[in-house]
């Protein structure tokens, strides 16, 4: 098949650019290895404070109320911001239209539970449940309230006297695993086990309703894919816009001049876009977990679905670029402009539930957020391929969607 | 001989009704085993004819048919009959010489064994089988041109346009070129040849199609053509630029008798005259400089020769 000779020429030629290997493979591994670092030391890691969230306390007892006071002691006001409320449902909404963070529930047996469970009297107790609702929009932030909801709930469980317990004992507890710590410290899971896994694991249970345990707390679990994304677009544009460059050094001609379709010719085209793009993201995934022993989460048909998605929804934006483009310069331009906007507005930089509301919801138009939202389910919540059947889906629907149109607009560009 | 290139009122406005028209009314057509050239000036419209019987550009209006097959019609079918050869060096150059003949062999429809026949045997008749594993952005401007040919003898055409193959060359590699077209034609190989170097025409070509302003004036043999022209001699004289006055210089030329023609190249400091009685004539016109108080840089006295034909015909230079 013709289409795929023009895709291995033009995957060839893309591999043995040197200039275009750096800007391919060398840039988003060296830029995500520095904010990996940057955003390792806690000191640099001013967006994740102040976390809103809020706390609905149903309990009977007193161990509810010093639950909550923990919340808001030592270095945990500064990482969290809690809010008490009564009505639930009112809480609710606050975490599904992205005011807040989390929700968590303390139930009405809480203190009940842990005074039956510090009596030893473990068959016959039932667990207590604290729930936590996360906002599905924001990815660190609920991670890090669930690490620290656990911490302290672990605390609570171990204590033979719960119903004594103050919030400085708890703080005393936690001990070396200062909460600040919770900021990306991937010293967090060991400390952790410490806590929960050396003593008396009372049957205090916390359920979380989105996302689960697994959390990847490494900063390159974040970085590391939005890198990828971000310099991908640019491997793409460069690609599609390739037809353009052909059409301007006369080989796309002499390929008309072929007995071969221009179906054939702009089919080929977009196959070495996205196989190159294709293998730029799994040389940087392998690269990645070789250099900063990065994990990409534990569902490989889930990567291997985010990835085909994203770089099909990519190589379709490119391909629209080129189609509807006056010429190379505003290919060029325009390229550039998408690439630049949708890596600031997607979240490639900043995290977007730091975002306002608003510009979360802008943020939604452009595919990096969506490969952001899908890879970080993968690598920082280490989700599987159910969870990222959504971000997959719109990917896909986008480059259904742009491919349709590109394929209806480029044939014509080239009828003289 | 039956024509294998059959052009008929072939016409091509860009942009119809408003656009620029690039080619008015030509109709030739090309024998088998024929070089044909057409000769003509940058922008007289060579190129957009050649893209039209490439299949790369449609037509207003007209017909082409190459060995039995309209090119609006049954353009596959014409694609696998002709090999082109584009003016521009059509190549990738961070691909070796090999790779790029694999790949464009490909694009021919060409596979496996026989493909590597053709690769070779191209690369021998560009003189470059040593050179096949360097990238072409190694090779010289003439090197290039002959890869940039090879690529458009791959899969054997019957037929083969050379769009100004020998543009921006140093000589040796022009007579290579040369040469190879010449060699290819002796295997019965038909080819469309375009240029405007008056001497490759001349040197090349059974028949010459002389065209400009997208219209083609005349077609001919090379001796037809300078039948046209009579005993038209080209009296050629550049000038110090220092002295040089040209527009005095060519009015007073014009008041010679015997003088028939005159034209001048300023950017080169040139005054051509054509005159069927040189002799007599030459006197006149070095004694008429000497009046303007030109001074002459050198005199060639040409006999009649395509360039003259143009200049006969379309009352200005090739080169202009």
């Amino acid at each position: 098949m013709k289409a795929l000779t023009i895709a291995w020429k033009d995957t060839l030629i893309r591999f043995r650019d040197r200039n275009a290997l750096l800007l391919m493979l060398l840039a988003p591994l060296v830029i995500s290895g520095i904010m990996g670092a940057a955003f390792g030391d806690q000191a640099a890691t001013p967006t994740i404070s102040n976390i809103p969230l809020v706390v609905v306390n149903q309990d009977q007892g007193v161990l509810g109320q010093r639950f909550i006071e923990v919340l808001n002691t030592g270095e945990l006001m500064d990482l969290l911001e809690p809010k008490v409320m009564a009505d639930l449902e009112a809480a609710r909404d606050l975490v599904e239209t992205g005011n807040v963070r989390a929700l968590v529930l303390i139930p009405a047996d809480f203190s009940v539970s842990l005074e039956t469970t510090s009596g030893n009297d473990l068959a016959s107790s039932q667990p207590a449940k604290i729930l936590i609702y996360t906002d599905p929009a924001a990815r660190i932030s609920p991670t890090i309230v669930r690490t620290v909801v656990t911490e302290i709930a672990n605390v609570f469980s171990n204590n033979a006297i719960a119903s004594e317990i103050t919030a400085q004992q708890v703080l005393e507890q936690l001990g070396s695993t200062s909460p600040a710590l919770v900021n990306f410290d991937p010293v967090l899971d060991k400390n952790l086990a410490t806590l929960t896994g050396s003593q008396s694991v009372a049957e205090l249970k916390v359920t979380v309703t989105s996302g689960n345990s697994r959390a990847n707390m490494n900063p390159i679990a974040f970085f590391a894919p939005s890198m990828a994304i971000f310099f991908l677009m640019f491997t793409m544009f460069d690609g599609t816009r390739s037809i353009l460059v052909e059409q301007a050094n006369g080989t796309m001609d002499r390929l008309k001049s072929t007995p071969t379709g221009i179906s054939q010719i702009l089919l080929g085209k977009l196959l070495g876009t996205f196989l190159t793009g294709t293998l730029q993201f799994v040389t940087l995934v392998v690269a990645s977990s070789v250099i900063f022993g990065l994990s990409w989460g534990s569902s490989i048909p889930g990567l291997a679905l985010m990835l085909v998605a994203f770089v099909a929804a990519a190589t379709a934006i490119g391909a629209l670029v080129t189609a509807f483009s006056k010429d190379l310069v505003q290919a060029n331009l325009l390229g550039s402009m998408i690439t630049l906007l949708f890596g600031f507005l997607g979240g490639n930089f900043f995290m977007i539930e730091n975002f306002p509301q608003w510009l979360q919801i802008v943020s939604k138009m452009t595919i990096n957020r969506w490969g952001i939202d899908g890879f970080s389910d993968l690598t920082v919540r280490g989700l599987g391929i159910q969870e990222v059947l959504l971000e997959a889906g719109v990917l896909l629907g986008i480059a259904l969607v742009c491919f349709s149109l590109a394929a209806w607009r480029l044939p014509r560009r080239f009828v003289r | 001989m039956s024509p294998i290139v059959q052009v008929e009122h072939l016409h091509k406005q860009y942009n119809v009704p408003n656009g620029i028209i690039a080619v008015e009314d030509v109709s030739f057509d090309i024998q088998k085993g024929e070089i044909f050239s057409l000769l003509g000036p940058n922008g007289a419209g060579k190129t957009t004819t050649i893209s039209i019987l490439s299949c790369l550009l449609q037509p207003t209006s007209g017909t082409v048919v190459i060995d039995g097959h309209s090119v609006v019609k049954n353009p596959k079918k014409v694609k696998q009959i002709i090999g082109v050869v584009p003016q521009d060096i059509a190549l990738y150059p961070t691909m070796t010489a090999q790779e790029n003949l694999v790949f464009w062999g490909k694009m021919y429809g060409l596979s496996g064994k026989h493909l590597q026949d053709r690769v070779t045997k191209v690369l021998a008749i560009a003189d470059l089988q040593e050179r096949a594993n360097d990238k072409i952005e190694t090779f010289s401007g003439g090197m290039k041109r002959r890869i940039n040919i090879a690529v458009g003898l791959l899969h054997d055409p019957k037929v083969v346009y050379l769009d100004e193959p020998t543009v921006g060359i140093d000589p040796q590699s022009r007579r290579r070129i040369l040469d190879s077209i010449k060699q290819l034609n002796s295997h019965g190989i038909t080819v469309l040849y375009t240029t405007h170097y008056m001497e490759e025409a001349q040197e090349l070509s059974n028949r010459i199609g002389i065209i400009d302003h997208g219209k083609l004036i005349t077609v001919g043999t090379l001796q037809e053509l300078t039948e046209l022209v009579g005993q038209h001699d080209i009296i050629q004289f550049e000038f110090d630029p220092a002295t040089v006055n040209l527009d005095k210089t060519i009015e007073a030329f014009k008041t010679i008798p015997d003088v028939d023609h005159v034209t001048a190249s300023p950017e080169a400091n040139l005054i051509m005259v054509q005159s069927r009685n040189t002799n007599a004539i030459l006197s006149l016109l070095i004694a008429t400089i000497g009046d303007t108080g030109t001074q002459i840089k050198s005199l060639q006295i040409k006999e009649p020769n395509l360039e003259s034909v143009f200049l006969h015909l379309t009352g200005r230079a090739l080169r202009d």
